[in-house]
């Protein structure tokens, strides 16, 4: 069992305020981020540039100290060579030897002073040094020891000595500068790489993370609107049919947990077809919008309206009842009647709508169904209405499926007679043709009527094979008749042709093929047609009236008066006969037959009284001045073997013209 | 307008075409200092070198075809000013400023030795130190054998003397301050 309350219909509106705040919380962690690794490729680039200074600084400290190094230990090795030289002296006496090794000894100090900065320590004791060596009177040392030289043999041993232990105390301070300088640097080198590795590190999973989240968020997006691609009419932006069903669904899932209903609505544009047809699809597009956007208006804001496809619309009433399904049904009807500008044009359409509440039902579809069918019936019931599902409508659907699956049958069976109705010509009260009327046998018993099958067949496509094989069989007893049946030679039949035979197939080449066939003349074949059919206009059924025509056929207006009447539509068409709607003769008004005959004959036109059931009738019509008669009077519709029966006897004895004379 | 615009283009081609041709151009290499020779040679590879008088002042040996003393040419310090005389100045690496010599180019004495096919020249000093020199420094140029500073007189030992290795500046095999040898005993031809 729900709480109390219960959860309301999932419509996806209570979820809007979120994303709003989810981006502001995006937008700032991408700010973060951003600023995150800004600073971290700045810290990479600072470490990198100090430990660069500092590494190239250390890296010249260390070279001068290795070039102090070097230069100290030649002059300690001169210094040394230059004792070897005096102890030399003293035994031998080469005294330009030892004056080449002081020389040496001098340059050599100097060159170590010079490596020195000016006035430092080390550079002050090398000069000092390099002076005494050079000061000290060389010459004046004799070979051999134990003189008053002897003196100055150990000054000059002991000078070099000392010039030696100063050096070598340079050279020890230094080398120890240089190993330290080089540990440091070796450790500031491997420091600024623990540091780079980390800082590296980090912007990578900065950027990881970064280049993550976009491709989710980007996901996301795609994945919205996919899913609203998939769910939502691409012209419109309405929900489709997937859509609505999924919320019709829901609806009454809900509806009957809770006890509560729901109500769908299903409009269909009437002369939708001919706007697309006439302006373009262009503008039947911009009529689909404007009407989109009117139900739009329409609905309340827990209803959904969506369009189904085509020129179909739903709207789907969670919790709503029938009564309140028609309201909204009036209020679009009343919406969409105002007038829709387009491509420069005012428009108006109307919509025929269908309304069915949940009641018993088991599915979504099924509601759905229901609305369908009311808003067939509505269609049929002349448009721009609005009808609330009733059980019967569902009843005739039903009727009307198993009457066109039985039709199919009856036609693949030859279950589809020709019945022929007499006309006769009042003048001499002769039988001139013969009205071919199709009749279903459904069995030995039950014969239907063309006014029960023939719409059925007409929906299905069935009337155009049924059409055609009334017409051959008619001609082929006509054929039969005018050669067997005395004083039938010169007898007509007429059939009667269905608009949609006539603009959907070649009606013409099959009249011309039967006609080659049965070997008649054209004119004994009239085709009936009715004037509705003439109202429709189109190019192709006046092309296919003017080629039936130049076979020679002859046409006739059939329940002239029983419709839109249209004067210009006999002027406009090829007629050659009138055939008076039985309407005329039940109002038993004299002068309007009159009239309607008057005109007919002053067009040229041969009028013929259908209908005719009772002696009062005849009377009228013979009065009215037609020309020729059909009825009951005279003779119902009959089998072929009675028809040929009843022209035998027409010709043969002079009952009929009893009976006639009678009336 | 376009007159006046294409005498100004021709002036303009007329300058250039003067300071192209310009023989001021070439450069001077008296102006920093550099070389200057300030006396032809009086002896010629190929005449006969006298001997030595006293201790010589370098020695040459090797493969060398001119000899004083068995098989080595031995030079004092006339003879040696009998070649062409240059004066030098450049920056002394040791002592780190400019200093100005007087000399002999190396190639001049090699010459005068009758060296011919060398692979490389070792020199060495007094203190037995040994530099040497390949083939494509010595095709370079640039290196003389100082005699005296720029002033002509004799380079104490105390200051690298008697004879040094000088470099002309800027010169590729002068850059190590270790080639700048002093104090010479010898040169051996290879």
């Amino acid at each position: 069992m729900t709480a109390a309350g219960g959860p309301r219909p999932a419509t996806g509106r209570s979820a809007r305020p979120a994303p709003v705040r989810r981006r502001r919380w995006r937008r700032a962690a991408d700010t973060v981020l951003v600023i995150a690794v800004v600073a971290a490729t700045v810290g990479i680039l600072l470490v990198a540039l100090t430990t660069g200074t500092l590494l190239g600084r250390m890296t010249t400290e260390v070279a001068v100290a290795q070039q102090r190094a070097t230069t100290l230990a030649t002059s300690q090795r001169t210094a040394l060579q230059l004792q070897q030289q005096v102890a030399a002296y003293q035994t031998g006496g080469n005294s330009s030897a030892l004056e080449i090794q002081r020389g040496l000894l001098v340059r050599q100090l100097e060159v170590a002073r010079v490596r020195f900065d000016p006035g430092s320590p080390p550079e002050r004791d090398l000069a000092e040094l390099r002076t005494a060596v050079a000061a000290f009177p060389w010459h004046r040392l004799q070979p051999g020891s134990g003189t008053e030289d002897g003196v100055l043999t150990v000054s000059a041993v002991a000078l070099v000595s000392y010039v030696d232990l100063r050096v070598r105390a340079l050279y020890g301070a230094e080398e120890s500068y240089f190993y330290q300088a080089t540990v440091d640097s070796l450790q500031a080198k491997k420091q600024s790489q623990y540091a780079l590795a980390g800082l590296v590190l980090l912007v990578v999973l900065l950027v990881c993370g970064w280049v993550a989240m976009f491709v989710r968020r980007t996901r996301a997006r795609t994945d919205a609107r996919l899913r609203h691609q998939a769910t939502h009419d691409a012209l419109t932006g309405l929900p489709n049919r997937t859509l609505v069903t999924s919320r019709l669904t829901e609806t009454v899932a809900h509806a009957r947990r809770t006890g509560g209903t729901a109500t769908a609505v299903l409009v269909d544009l009437d002369g939708f077809k001919s706007v697309n047809d006439s302006l373009g699809h262009q503008c039947g597009d911009d009529v689909l919008l404007r009407v989109a956007e009117r139900l739009r208006g329409c609905v309340r804001d827990r209803d959904t309206a969506a369009r189904l496809g085509g020129d179909e619309f739903a709207v789907v009433l969670p919790g709503g009842t029938a009564e309140q399904g028609l309201a909204v049904a009036h209020r679009l009807l009343d919406a969409l009647r105002g007038p829709i500008s387009v491509a420069g044009q005012e428009i108006r359409i109307g919509a025929s709508v269908g309304v069915a509440e949940l009641s018993g039902h088991t599915t979504a579809e099924e509601l759905l169904a229901d609305a369908d069918m009311a808003m067939y019936a509505s269609k049929h019931s002349g448009k721009g209405r609005v009808l609330l599902f009733e059980p019967a409508m569902r009843d005739r659907a039903l009727e009307r499926g198993r009457l066109s699956r039985l039709l199919a049958a009856a036609v693949g069976r030859d279950q589809i007679e020709v019945h022929y109705q007499p006309i006769v010509r009042l003048a001499d009260r002769r039988v001139t043709g013969m009205e071919a009327l199709a009749r279903w046998r459904v069995s030995d018993e039950e014969v239907v009527g063309p006014q029960v099958f023939i719409p059925v067949a007409e929906e299905t496509g069935l009337i155009c094979e049924i059409g055609g094989s009334v017409l051959r069989q008619s001609c082929r007893t006509l054929r039969d008749w005018r050669s067997r049946v005395p004083g039938a030679a010169d007898l007509g039949v007429t059939v009667n042709v269905s608009g949609w035979q006539l603009t959907a197939t070649d009606y013409s080449l099959l009249v011309a093929d039967v006609l080659a066939e049965t070997g008649l003349p054209p004119d004994a074949l009239t085709l009936e047609i009715t004037e509705s059919m003439l109202l429709e206009d189109s190019d192709t059924l006046t092309a296919e009236l003017a080629r039936l025509r130049a076979l020679g056929v002859r046409l006739a207006m059939d329940d002239f008066g029983a419709g839109y009447s249209s004067l210009s539509s006999l002027l406009r068409f090829p007629i050659d006969m009138l055939k008076i709607d039985r309407m005329f003769l039940d109002v038993g008004s004299s002068s309007l037959v009159r009239a309607v005959a008057e005109l007919g004959h002053s067009l040229g036109l041969t009028v013929i009284a259908e209908g005719v059931e009772t002696a009062e009738q005849l009377a009228l019509v013979r009065s009215a001045g037609c020309d020729a008669v059909q009825g009951y009077l005279v003779s119902r519709p009959l089998p072929a073997a009675d028809a040929r029966l009843f022209l035998a006897w027409a010709a043969s004895g002079d009952e009929i013209a009893t009976l006639m004379a009678a009336v | 307008m376009t007159v006046r615009l294409l005498a100004g283009l021709a002036l303009a081609a007329l300058l250039a075409g003067c300071g192209g041709g310009d023989p001021a151009a070439a450069p001077d290499r008296t102006a920093d200092g550099a070389a200057v020779v300030l006396r032809a040679a009086t002896l010629h590879p190929g005449e006969p070198v006298p001997a030595p008088v006293g201790t010589p002042l370098i020695t040459v040996t090797g493969k060398v075809g001119a000899a004083t003393q068995g098989g080595t040419l031995a030079l004092d310090r006339r003879t040696l000013a009998r070649l062409t005389q240059v004066r030098l100045t450049t920056y002394e690496p040791w002592v780190k400023r400019d200093l100005s010599f007087r000399g002999v180019w190396l190639t001049d004495l090699l010459a005068l030795a009758g060296a011919t096919g060398v692979t490389e020249v070792r020199v060495s000093a007094l203190d037995d130190y040994e530099v040497g020199f390949d083939a494509a420094e010595l095709r370079a140029g640039g290196i003389l054998l100082a005699t005296s500073d720029g002033d002509g007189a004799d380079i104490p030992i105390d200051d690298g003397g008697p004879t040094r290795i000088v470099f002309q500046r800027g010169l590729k095999a002068g850059v190590n301050a270790d080639q700048w040898i002093w104090s010479l005993r010898s040169i051996e031809v290879r």
